[in-house]
């Protein structure tokens, strides 16, 4: 702001030209250059003067006596002619005379230069003419009179003013005349130079100070032609440049000084901007206090969580390690032995169930679940989990009940296995939170929606409403006592929502304290083009369910290989195994599974995964390279989906989760190998003939079914039902070992895979192979028979 | 049934040449040919076209395994069974990865041959379709 202030107080300095200036006659140049004219003008009039004056004495003296010689000659020519004598009395005469010889010598007689006076003397006589006053110098000449008395003789005297006086006379006349003229010249020429010279400098300077003041749109005038109008007209060009440098820099400055305006501006927003900003970063620092409160909250409610679920670890691992201890040390009686293992089983169980929840956490939290996307039965799920229901209601004297509001899907798209493990979580809280009364699922088609609701209702001790907010929630379960009391991770929930949520739909609650709980759970029904509706339950699919009960009553036969490396889960599968009358080979690793499956025959190998030595997949791939067609089930934890896929891509027939249920490992083992008492499927060479008659005739039976199976299969083929077609070959796949002829079951499963690889096309060799082989085998094989 | 497929046998136990070829006619499979030693199959092979060849591994001279190399480099189709004793995990990787097409472990049933032999026709069957 200062320099500012500075610049603009020289800008409006004004030159003033101040009276004391214009009085100085120093300063003035037309005084001057008058001054310097008189000067010299007077000296060189006077230097004049004086040189051409030099010789004007002798001069002077020189021209008086020639006028005298010139006078006194007229006057003795005068003389001459006249011829008379001089007499006194021709006084008047001689005068005469003499008067007109000085007039016509051209000698005037003024009395103040030259010759001021004559006196002719004449025989004593003297005649003067002009003023004679003394001091006067004079010059004589001798005149001879003729006629006259011998010679006599008169004089012409002249007089003069001495020569020095004359000239100095002459000379100061001279000087006055001179200066007087040079001086009237002299006042002229400066004149003319002040008005040549002094009178634009004089208006230039006028309009420099004019200029100066700050005016400057003054012009000065260029008629002139001379320097002063080139001096002007430059003036005039560099005042026109200062003034549109001074317009362009008036403009400049007024750019600057909106620019500055506009950075004052956006100065003033930037500081808004600031305070904004800081507003902004305290809020923040705000929210990332609160969210580090949450974050710090949360760490405890995890802490508090892993607690609690070791504590659930351990909780049911007490019981196992102590009852089995118990039972290591003996002293038990049958019943109480029995006891302590239905503890240790269901004490088990409820360890794999809270591991699995935390591992399904865990997957939720990653976003790493899969989700199928599979056909699904409702009708078998609801069943499936209606049988586990209704015994842990029993067990609890709990009524069951599963309510169909017609008409329901008869297949949905979905996936099954956690649509069950849903169910199955809400309905066993159902049950663990109810005392007394009963449970129900009721089942409905939302039409609308394209959504199946299952309603799971209990009677039990409700949940309050500021809980219920919470019951959702992962890691915050309502109240850490409850899981003390009925036990359960509190997970269950939160995992069950999720899964509701990746399956298309959502559970909601409805709750009163003391009266009971309403969970309702919505799944969508998936892409099923052709909803196909069913009105009552339908008969069940014994092909898809495992009867359970059939295989406890039927036994079954047949050489299984186990590989397995833990000794305990060996002796475990070899006692499941073993119950269902199957005789069990176990080997520890893969190499030992490869070399007993390559010198034994099994029905079926059970191939555990992760090995020491050699691993299950590269046993798999061993023996799939070296020509075993046994059937092979991988047992593993890995239950991924690609995992699944990788094992069935190297070679492998089927699968078993790890932990293994018996329900599962049943359904497998039915699957695989023969009913005991079955002889035809009994191990032999397809070349040897059954002898037993009662063998013999299931097998009679079965060849004289093949032209049937060959007929069914070639118009299926024919007519493009793919699907029929892909049934019978399965069902051929599947008997046509167990009758002893490995062959049809080959060429039966080759038919089967190319249908299910989706292009026909691929199908019509294998197709005409299997009806070929039935053809040939019914004819080579039935003929003795009917015989 | 009978099947047109030549089969070489190659073993030096003249009882267990005729065992299997016993076994294998059983099967439906008559047209076969045997070799006591590796030279004398592998002159064999370069001299006619088989569909299989059984291949003993513990042999005099060249081993089995040797043969099933020296044998590979002159027919990359013919489909290779070893059938031995030696049953070792190691073994069966290495014929595995010297390219045979299937390992029959001594004392074999029928139901391995047989086994076995549905594995050929399948790949014939496939090749025939591709």
């Amino acid at each position: 702001m200062t320099g500012k202030q500075g610049d603009s107080a020289v800008r409006n300095e004004k030159i003033v030209v101040t009276d004391d200036w214009t009085r100085n006659w120093q300063a003035r140049i037309a005084i001057k250059i008058t001054a310097i004219f008189l000067w010299v003008i007077i000296l060189s009039g006077f230097a004049t003067v004086v040189f051409f004056t030099k010789d004007l004495d002798v001069h002077i003296e020189q021209e008086i006596s020639h006028d005298l010689d010139g006078v006194a000659h007229r006057v003795q020519s005068a003389l001459s002619r006249q011829g008379s004598e001089l007499g006194p009395d021709s006084g008047d005469g001689v005068r005469l005379l003499i008067e007109e010889a000085i007039s016509q010598n051209g000698v005037e007689i003024t009395g103040h230069a030259g010759i001021v006076g004559f006196r002719f003397t004449v025989a004593g006589q003297s005649f003067d003419f002009g003023t004679l006053r003394p001091g006067l110098a004079s010059a004589k000449r001798q005149i001879v009179t003729p006629g006259g008395v011998g010679d006599e003789t008169a004089e012409l005297e002249a007089f003069f003013l001495p020569a020095a006086d004359s000239a100095k006379q002459t000379r100061q006349e001279l000087i006055i005349t001179v200066v007087v003229v040079l001086l009237l010249f002299g006042m002229l020429l400066s004149l003319t130079i002040q008005n040549v010279l002094a009178k634009p400098l004089q208006a230039m300077m006028d309009a420099i100070q004019q200029v100066s003041n700050g005016d400057l749109n003054l012009r000065l005038d260029v008629s002139r032609k001379d320097e002063f109008g080139h001096l002007s007209r430059f003036f005039n060009q560099m005042l026109s440049r200062v003034q549109t440098q001074q317009e362009a820099l008036t403009e400049a400055n007024r750019e600057l000084v909106s620019e500055i305006a506009v950075r004052e501006q956006a100065e003033q927003k930037l500081r808004a901007h600031q305070d904004t900003l800081e507003k902004v970063i305290e809020e923040r620092t705000r929210d990332l206090e609160v969210a580090r409160d949450q974050a710090l909250a949360a760490s405890q409610t995890k802490s508090a969580f892993v607690a609690n679920v070791s504590h659930e670890i351990r909780t049911p691992l007490t019981p196992i390690i102590g009852f089995a201890e118990a039972m290591l040390h003996g002293g038990q009686d049958r019943r109480e032995q029995e006891q302590s293992l239905r503890t240790i089983i269901r004490n088990g169980r409820h360890l794999s169930y809270i591991i699995n929840e935390i591992l399904d956490l865990s997957k939720i939290e990653a976003n790493s679940l899969d989700i199928e996307s599979i056909a699904v039965d409702p009708f078998a799920l609801l069943s499936d989990v209606e049988s586990i229901a209704r015994v842990l209601a029993d067990e609890k004297g709990l009524g069951f009940q599963l309510a169909y509001q017609f008409p329901i899907p008869r297949r949905i798209t979905s996936d099954p296995t956690r649509l069950k493990q849903i169910l199955m979580n809400l309905v066993t809280n159902a049950i663990k939170f109810t005392a007394k009364g009963q449970v129900e699922i009721a089942v409905r088609y939302d039409t609308a929606a394209r959504q199946l609701s299952l309603t799971v209702s209990d009677t039990g001790i409700g949940i309050s409403r500021d809980k219920i907010e919470r019951l959702f929630q992962p890691f915050s379960q309502a109240d850490y006592s409850t899981t003390r009391q009925y036990g359960g991770t509190g997970l269950g929930l939160y995992i069950s929502k999720r899964l509701a949520n990746l399956l298309g739909g959502d559970i909601s609650l409805e709750s009163v304290e003391g009266l009971g709980t309403r969970f309702a759970v919505r799944v969508s029904v998936g892409e099923v083009d052709d909803l196909e509706l069913a009105n009552a339950v339908p008969a069940a699919d014994r092909d898809d369910l495992v009867d359970l009960h059939r295989l406890a009553d039927v036994q079954l036969d047949g050489n299984v290989l186990l590989a397995e490396d833990s000794p305990d889960i060996q002796r475990l599968m070899r006692y499941l195994l073993q119950r269902t009358g199957a005789r069990v080979t176990a080997v520890e690793n893969g190499e030992r599974a490869v070399e007993a499956a390559l010198r034994e025959d099994y029905h079926l190998i059970l191939m555990d995964m992760q090995m020491p030595v050699m691993g299950g997949c590269e046993a798999v791939e061993l023996l799939r390279a070296s020509g075993c067609c046994t059937p092979i089930v991988a047992l593993t934890a890995n239950a991924m989906k690609e995992d699944r896929e990788r094992y069935q891509a190297i070679g492998c027939d089927g699968f078993l989760p790890k932990p293994v249920e018996q329900a599962k490992l049943y359904q497998v083992l039915g699957k695989y190998l023969p009913c005991r008492g079955d002889q035809a499927a009994a191990v032999e060479s397809p070349g040897e003939r059954q002898e037993d008659t009662g063998v013999g005739e299931i097998v009679a039976q079965f060849l004289r079914g093949l032209d049937d199976y060959a007929r069914r299969i070639d118009a299926a083929l024919r007519e493009q039902r793919y699907a029929d077609a892909q049934e019978l070959a399965h069902q051929l796949k599947g008997m046509g070992g167990a009758f002893g002829y490995p062959g049809i079951t080959a060429c039966a499963a080759e038919l089967e895979v190319a249908l299910k690889g989706g292009d026909p096309r691929l199908a019509a060799a294998p197709g005409e192979a299997l009806v070929a082989l039935l053809n040939s085998t019914a004819l080579a094989d039935a003929v003795p028979e009917t015989a | 049934m009978a099947y047109k497929d030549r089969i070489l046998i190659v073993d030096d136990v003249a009882l267990m040449r005729d065992l299997l070829k016993g076994v294998l006619r059983g099967f439906g499979y008559d047209n076969v040919h045997d070799a006591s030693c590796g030279e004398d199959a592998l002159k064999l092979m370069q001299r006619d076209n088989f569909s299989i060849v059984m291949l003993d591994i513990n042999m005099p001279g060249i081993s089995g395994m040797k043969t099933l190399q020296k044998l590979r480099e002159l027919d990359h189709d013919v489909f290779v069974v070893m059938v031995s004793a030696h049953s070792s995990a190691e073994n069966v990787k290495q014929a595995i990865e010297n390219g045979v097409d299937g390992f029959i472990v001594k004392p074999y049933t029928q139901k391995k041959v047989g086994e076995m032999l549905e594995k050929y026709r399948r790949r014939v069957s496939v090749g025939d379709v591709g």
